[in-house]
């Protein structure tokens, strides 16, 4: 370690020679070698060519265009400072005092003042002034009278993400610097960082009205739905990503975690390299969720940090920031499209892009099935009521019927009463009848029986039993007349009890 | 969960919205027709079924150099 101003003769050595070699090449010393390079050289003190090219930290294409000055200084007999020694004599002399050129004492105390570099400085920012150049601020004790103009590379300033203001109160780290042509010194800023709820408050209200104006906050997307694969940031130690994993439902959802610092000065470039990460790595995810449980505004500064909200802003993946917090929101959370205050609100934040499918489905199975049933009932009440009205319709016929069938009764009942009165009739014209009937075949038969009497006495039977005959021709016609008869002809003559044949004469 | 079996997803629920506003918004339901739709519901119900069966969720540490 170098803290100490106190430095060896090798050291004073290799500040002149890299002076030197940085005045032939027209460089700056430090870019001959750095101050860390310096460091390495002085603990490792190489011998030969080849232990300079094994020193850690220190540039293989320095150990091969400066290496063999530098192993001559540890190579003995070179250890001591090489004193001017214009006349070059051998004899032992008295150590002297180093004597320096300014440009050279300058470098000689900047490699010194570089090894105070673990060292940072509190204060407040008394003036501040921004510059194409750079950022100049002068650093002053709050209480006290020590003031320290500083200095940040505009680079630097960019990336600290720290919107940093007069009145602050700031942690600085760096180292300070003696600036050659003016011989003033400057504390060259490398890392920043807000000291006291004041501040941290005063830096976070600026950034957020910044970013307000730029519109970061504004832009929101809508999650998508039924997530399945999410990218989650956070410190995998952590128990927030534990209270996620247990209240998210198993639905085989796929889980990447990448494991981050949230809180100190790592996390935010750890932050924003995850989200790169995933952006670029993996596109298909449906989600990040950014994670850290509860703190302080101090504990927020990642997340209260330009670069990392800015980052969030870029992400192409929707981002959920599950950050605890206490009156102040982290600004990544109002950068991102949604958040929360617990890793448990994002997990069920993810399980509700579910809810379509878990209680739709059996929605829309109860709607269908009640539909199908509502049909069926209407069906089966439709013909019920056709049954009804088929009935309705029949116990009308049915009724017709009857009126019809007892009106036929009715007209039976006279027709057999009619009936039975014809049939009484009839037999009583029957009788009548077959009475006169018998009265006229008594009748008919005594006048038959009296025709028959006239008859039998007017018989031609009855002449000829009483002595009468009647005669016949031969061809059998009664012979009335004499005249009828000729000679010789042969005649009948009946009688009562027989025939005569005769022959006129 | 791939991006065709998110569609599908959507896509089948898409579906059985519109059975369900059918049997809505019919006035009177051809039984048949009904009974169809209820078969092929059915079909589609058994299939969404199967992304909700509990499924243990996969974890997996990525393991970036993050120091850069």
């Amino acid at each position: 370690m170098q803290n100490s101003l106190f430095t060896s003769s090798e050291e004073i050595r290799l500040t002149e020679i890299r002076a030197k070699l940085a005045s032939e090449l027209g460089l700056s010393p430090l870019k001959v070698w750095s101050a860390k390079a310096m460091t390495a050289l002085l603990s490792s003190r190489p011998n030969t060519l080849a232990e300079l090219k094994q020193v850690k930290g220190f540039p293989k294409k320095s150990a091969d265009k400066f290496g063999p000055a530098i192993v001559a200084v540890f190579s003995s007999g070179q250890a001591e400072y090489a004193t001017h020694d214009p006349e070059g004599s051998t004899a032992p002399e008295e150590p002297r005092e180093p004597i320096m050129p300014v440009g050279e004492y300058i470098d000689y105390l900047n490699v010194a003042l570089k090894s105070l570099a673990d060292i940072k400085v509190i204060g407040e920012i008394s003036a501040f002034k921004v510059h194409t150049t750079g950022i100049y601020m002068t650093l002053k004790d709050a209480g006290g009278d020590g003031v320290l103009e500083c200095y940040i590379n505009p680079y630097t300033y960019r990336g600290l993400g720290l919107p940093l203001q007069e009145g602050m109160k700031i942690i600085i780290g760096g180292a300070p610097t003696i600036f050659r042509r003016r011989g003033s010194l400057s504390f060259r800023v490398e890392t920043v960082e807000l000291s006291g709820e004041g501040t941290l408050k005063k830096a976070y209200d600026l950034l957020k009205q910044k970013l307000t104006e730029e519109g970061i906050f504004d832009r929101k997307r809508e999650l998508p739905e039924f997530i399945g694969k999410v990218g989650i940031i956070t410190s995998k130690s952590g128990a927030v990503i534990d209270d996620f994993r247990h209240n998210l439902l198993q639905l085989g959802i796929k889980l990447n975690l990448i494991d981050c610092r949230v809180e100190g000065k790592q996390s935010a470039p750890q932050i924003i390299r995850a989200l790169r990460t995933f952006n670029n790595e993996m596109p298909e995810l449906d989600c990040i969720v950014v994670m850290r449980g509860g703190g302080s505004l101090e504990d927020m500064q990642a997340f209260n940090s330009e670069e990392v909200v800015k980052e969030v802003f870029a992400s192409r993946i929707p981002v959920i920031a599950a950050i605890g917090h206490d009156r102040d929101v982290p600004l990544t959370c109002l950068a991102a499209d949604t958040f929360t205050s617990t890793p448990t609100a994002a997990a069920v934040l993810i399980n509700n892009s579910w809810t379509k499918l878990i209680h739709g489905l059996p929605n829309y199975q109860q709607n269908i099935l009640n539909g199908l049933q509502v049909a069926i009932q209407t069906s089966k009440a439709k013909v019920s009521s056709f049954g009804h009205r088929i009935a309705g319709g029949f116990s009308k016929i049915l009724m017709r019927f009857n009126f019809h069938s007892s009106q036929v009764s009715a007209h039976l009942k006279t027709l057999e009463s009619k009936l039975v009165h014809t049939s009484q009739e009839v037999r009583f014209i029957s009788t009548s009848l077959a009475q006169s009937m018998q009265d006229l075949l008594t009748q008919t038969k005594d006048r038959i029986s009296g025709i028959e009497k006239i008859l039998a006495a007017a018989s031609p039977e009855r002449s000829l039993k009483l002595g009468y005959s009647i005669s016949y021709n031969s061809a059998g016609k009664i012979i009335r007349s004499t005249k009828q008869v000729s000679t010789g002809e042969k005649l009948d003559i009946r009688l009562s009890d027989g025939t005569i044949k005769a022959e006129t004469l | 969960m791939s991006k065709d079996n998110k569609n599908n997803i959507k896509d089948s629920l898409k579906k059985l919205e519109e059975i369900s506003q059918w049997f809505e918004e019919q006035e009177e339901v051809d039984v048949e027709v009904g009974l169809q739709k209820v078969k092929e519901s059915a079909v589609i119900i058994k299939s969404l079924r199967e992304q909700l069966k509990e499924a243990e969720n996969e974890f997996e540490l990525i393991k970036k150099d993050l120091q850069d």
